[in-house]
């Protein structure tokens, strides 16, 4: 599971300094960093999707955790970036104060590869020694292992 | 609160959900294996029912008589008055069960377990069905010539029907179910596992098709090992050594044959046209009953022999030697009493005083046969045991169940040349002269209205389950799990506000992480949806649905409109029962009897 996460992520997809700004923005930002992978066929189209996903259900799991994601036609690989907020940003209505954002698109035929991702990752950001981890990493190499 | 409530349930419930997949992955049980599951608690209870039955007949015949024996040994030990009093006041006690119960019915239910099975409802009545088997129980147990196997088929195909409504199945699953019913009453009452499948399978469903042949297999082989471990496991009839001395004895048993079939009908003929007078004296239930009981009572005076269903004079004649004047004599009075008990209405099988009938038939036929006889000297009882296959075979227009039965009642293989031949000869002889077996009416009523004729014409929509188990593409991963462990399914319908199909949410998918809380909130339908999943339209043929089955390895399909609403589910199971209808023989239209007789 690491792996695939290890696999999936690298320092150009992630962003360790995210403004302050609204959840659209912060969504936005992060799901900008994988605008240039060729995996993502539109990124308008798969943008607009993980917004609108994120409008349908939050996706805000709880200890400053977010996992906005859309299972699209519009990538034709699974597709990871995360983001770092250390003033935090007002998800789910302002209801929840999110530090860590990791944007995740899925081809529509990756069910079980979709879910690995998102199980493997909640399950692992749950412990709040990767979390802590995490949100002291100074460099994107140090929020990497943190994940490994 | 209710929250946090919710979620320990659902802690509770998703290691449970964990094990039915387990489980399904390793045996990967169809709807058809799983009818069979179902099939043998069917059984058991069935036999349960039927064990039941006994005593509480033994109990109510002590209660009436005193005597703790069989029926014709109870009555030799009562004075005349008593014989001619025990039968009429069972009989006014089973009219007024029946009076009085009928008048409880809202409206004109049919609780005829064949009815229910051919016409395709598979619906057998609770309340209606216990007030037969009460009125039933009356008979018998007050003497009334009549067979206790037809209350205990009923009962048990009313407990199968009861166990299918409860599980909800379709209307084809739920008359297989209430056949398997039928298969354990008669193999509990008589012992006889394979006699109870062919019975059901020749008579009632007139197939061998192994979809509906297994489940009747295996409920009447637990329905069968239940009752014995009750009851014991000895053949119903013990019968001394049977053996052949010269194939030329062969030729009196084919002879036998030949006459049996030409008195099935003559016997057929006699049941109905008691029935009619009975009838034409326009009498209620009670009187009807009471005064069937009392023509009972009457020839009881003179040859008690004639009380109960008979079993005991047939194990009598298999075993002593009888003058055949006596047994001719008492062979008369039980034909008379049996038109009298079921000419008056009275519920109960026809089955066993058939096989008295055929035993008295071939005792005395085997007599005159040992008198002109050259060769060594012919055994007495096996022309009475060919005698009752043969008439059974020539009454129900069943060879095949009438040769099994009879071969499972004595567990004689000695005899199974002649039987197969005789019964063979009657069965034929029979249908030259008479068209309507004693079970035609419960077969053939309402005509033209059968479940068989419509088969044809099918289409999906007629096989369809209505308003499918969906969940929303908003649902949660919580509630989807919690779904499937509700729902024995492996395939989750999904749908939008105007009930759209949009694809399923896989159990195999998602069974990795069903004990994963942090995806309960956070993953939705619409994330882990399948978009592509075969669907079928309402109006397309049963063929082109077995087409669309051959492709797809799920027990269900959705059936969508053209807008892609979902309009209900059709199961491969309920396709292969009508498919496996559509292809046996219908059979030639009867006309139908005046009157019904109970079965079996």
């Amino acid at each position: 599971m690491l792996a695939t996460v290890g696999s999936l992520l690298n320092e150009k997809r992630i962003d360790l300094d995210l403004p302050a700004g609204t959840e659209t923005d912060a969504i936005q930002r992060v799901a900008a960093l994988v605008r240039a992978d060729p995996a993502v066929l539109s990124f308008q189209a798969f943008t607009a999707e993980i917004l609108a996903r994120e409008k349908i259900s939050p996706t805000a799991i709880g200890q400053g955790v977010a996992f906005p994601h859309a299972r699209t036609e519009h990538v034709n690989e699974i597709v990871l970036a995360a983001g770092r907020s250390r003033a935090g940003i007002p998800f789910a209505g302002g209801a929840q104060t999110v530090h860590l954002i990791f944007v995740i698109g899925t081809p529509n035929d990756r069910v079980r590869e979709y879910l690995a991702l998102v199980g493997g990752l909640a399950r692992l950001l749950k412990d709040s020694t990767v979390r802590e981890k995490l949100m002291q990493a100074a460099t994107h190499a140090a929020f990497l292992a943190a994940l490994r | 609160m209710q929250s946090a409530r919710e979620s320990f349930v659902r802690r509770r419930l998703l290691p449970l959900l964990k094990l039915r997949v387990w489980i399904s992955e390793l045996i990967r049980p169809s709807e058809l294996q799983i009818t069979l599951f179902w099939a043998g608690i069917i059984g058991f209870l069935g036999a349960v029912s039927s064990v039941a039955f006994r005593r509480l007949t033994d109990f109510v015949h002590w209660l009436l008589t005193q005597r703790h024996d069989g029926f014709v040994e109870s009555f030799a030990h009562l004075t005349w008055w008593q014989r001619l009093a025990t039968p009429a006041v069972g009989g006014l006690l089973a009219g007024f069960t029946i009076f009085f119960g009928m008048r409880l019915r809202r409206a004109k239910i049919s609780t005829d377990y064949m009815e229910a099975i051919v016409l395709g409802d598979g619906i057998v009545p609770a309340r209606l069905s216990l007030i037969k088997c009460l009125s039933a129980l009356f008979t018998v147990a007050s003497g009334g010539s009549i067979g206790r196997e037809g209350p205990l088929v009923q009962l048990s195909a009313m407990l199968a029907s009861t166990v299918g409504r409860w599980r909800r199945t379709t209307t084809l699953q739920l008359r297989l179910l209430v056949a398997c019913g039928a298969a354990a009453g008669i193999a509990s009452a008589y012992n006889a596992p394979i006699g109870g499948a062919m019975f059901v399978s020749e008579i009632v469903l007139r197939s061998m098709a192994m979809e509906t042949f297994g489940p009747l297999v295996f409920s009447s082989v637990v329905a069968t090992l239940t009752v014995r471990q009750f009851l014991g496991g000895n053949p119903l009839y013990e019968i001394p050594v049977v053996r052949l001395n010269s194939n030329w004895e062969i030729l009196p048993h084919l002879l036998l044959g030949l006459i049996a079939g030409l008195a099935a009908p003559l016997f057929l003929r006699l049941l109905r046209a008691s029935e009619k007078g009975f009838s034409k004296l326009a009498l209620p239930a009670y009187a009807r009953l009471a005064l069937g009981g009392l023509i009972v009572g009457a020839l009881a005076i003179f040859h008690p022999e004639v009380c109960g269903n008979g079993y005991s004079t047939v194990t009598q004649i298999l075993h002593a030697d009888w003058l055949w004047q006596t047994l001719l004599v008492v062979f008369i009075f039980k034909i008379a009493a049996t038109a009298a008990t079921f000419g008056s209405g009275a519920v109960g099988g026809v089955f066993t005083p058939t096989l008295f009938a055929g035993a008295c038939l071939g005792y005395v036929f085997g007599h005159a046969a040992q008198a002109i006889w050259p060769g060594p000297p012919l055994t007495a009882s096996a022309f009475t045991l060919v005698g009752m296959g043969a008439f059974l075979a020539a009454t129900t227009h069943a060879p095949i169940m009438a040769i099994i039965m009879l071969f499972e009642l004595t567990l004689d293989y000695q005899i199974i040349l002649p039987l197969m031949l005789a019964c063979v000869v009657a069965h034929y002889t029979c249908l030259t002269f008479e068209k309507k077996s004693i079970y035609s009416e419960s077969l053939q009523r309402k005509g033209a209205g059968t479940f068989q004729e419509h088969l044809a014409s099918l289409r999906v929509a007629d096989l369809m389950k209505p308003d499918p188990t969906s969940v929303s593409e908003n649902a949660r991963f919580a509630d989807i799990a919690e779904t499937f462990i509700t729902h024995r399914f492996n395939y989750l319908y999904v749908i939008d506000e105007a009930r759209r199909f949009l694809g399923v949410v896989s159990l195999h998918d998602i069974k990795s992480y069903l004990s994963q809380p942090e995806l309960a909130e956070l993953v939705i339908a619409r994330d882990i949806l399948r978009i592509t999943f075969p669907t079928i339209s309402p109006d397309r043929s049963l063929a082109d649905a077995l087409t669309h089955f051959s492709h797809h390895d799920g027990e269900r399909l959705p059936v969508i409109e053209s807008n892609r609403t979902i309009i209900g589910t059709i199961s491969k199971t309920d396709l292969i029962l009508a498919l496996a209808e559509q292809s046996k023989e219908t059979g030639p239209p009867a006309e139908a009897a005046p009157q019904s007789f109970s079965a079996p």
